[in-house]
């Protein structure tokens, strides 16, 4: 089932029994924005109270939903405002650079409990954590959730040009990483 | 071969046991809380309230049409069985009504002398045996 047709089962049960139909949004939507907001902020914590706030900001503006967008371009839209807010919140008042923050990202990651990758699938995440934080995003949406081009476009608000290239860029940074580490 | 393409495309992250069970009963508990905004199905406003208004409003035109289309009907079929003209017609309609009649009968009743016979009763009587007001009104 697609995710147009996945949409327009969760919209009629929300015309008929909101309750319900917004059950269903969160019973059908949690782990794959948990996981694409996790992707983000690293720390499982952070993702968790992400994760929360999005259904709950989608809860309070359920009313807002207009069927211009999908309901699951529109979450996502939502949990990566979520996410990126959280990640805004930890380094206010630290004038952060880039390399710093990968690097806390790195060490973020090194100490979660909730992270059991091999070395390469480390060596990987340490290369992501690098990129500038808009590069990171569309490389996680296309590479972990073969995400198209024009759901990204509505998600981020950016031209698919943009995003095509921004993934391009990305790929190239990812791979000078893993072939000189 | 890419470096990237060597690399098991998996999910290194792990979350706690039953994590995703118990996040969506507790957002699910925290929605009963509080209430949304309203949610109309795509739109502003829902089809059903356009349609209640478009319906509304269908009646009441079509209610003053009607009763436009009934008064001068009426008008119509009085001067036709009458043999009145239009404005007797509209005349009568306007400023005859029942208690013109009785009116009109107590006066005639009280001037024949005939005063044991109430007239209210006479022109229930006349319209009990069919007799219209307007003949009534020709014969007062």
């Amino acid at each position: 089932m697609g995710e147009k047709e996945q949409d327009s089962d969760i919209i009629n049960l929300l015309a008929i029994d909101i309750s319900r139909g917004f059950r269903l949004m969160v019973e059908r939507y949690s782990r794959r924005l948990y996981w694409h907001i996790r992707r983000i902020v690293i720390l499982h914590e952070d993702a968790d109270d992400a994760l929360q706030n999005t259904f709950m900001n989608a809860w309070k503006n359920i009313g807002n939903f207009r069927h211009e967008s999908s309901i699951y371009t529109w979450l996502y839209s939502i949990a990566t405002n979520e996410a990126l807010g959280i990640i805004n919140r930890r380094n206010r008042g630290n004038a952060v650079s880039l390399d710093d923050l990968g690097t806390i990202f790195v060490r973020s990651l090194e100490g979660s409990t909730w992270f059991d990758g091999d070395a390469a699938q480390q060596k990987l995440q340490n290369a992501i954590l690098r990129l500038p934080e808009k590069q990171r995003i569309v490389f996680n949406l296309r590479y972990y959730d073969d995400m198209s081009y024009e759901d990204m476009s509505k998600i981020l608000s950016t031209s698919v040009g943009a995003l095509k290239a921004s993934y391009h860029h990305a790929v190239k940074k990812i791979e000078e990483y893993l072939q000189s580490a | 071969m890419k470096e990237l393409d060597k690399i098991p495309k998996e999910n290194p992250f792990r979350v706690p046991e039953n994590y995703f069970e118990e996040v969506q009963k507790k957002i699910i508990d925290r929605t009963a809380e509080s209430r949304p905004d309203r949610y109309t199905k795509g739109k502003i406003f829902s089809i059903r309230s356009l349609l209640v208004v478009a319906a509304s409003v269908a009646f009441i035109i079509t209610l003053t049409l009607v009763l436009l289309f009934v008064k001068k009907g009426s008008r119509e079929q009085i001067a036709y069985n009458g043999e009145i003209n239009g404005t007797e017609v509209e005349y009568i309609m306007h400023n005859i009504d029942i208690l013109t009649l009785e009116g009109e009968a107590a006066r005639i009743w009280s001037a024949t002398g005939i005063n044991d016979v109430d007239s209210e009763a006479i022109i229930d009587y006349l319209i009990n045996e069919n007799i219209s007001t307007l003949e009534i009104i020709e014969h007062l």
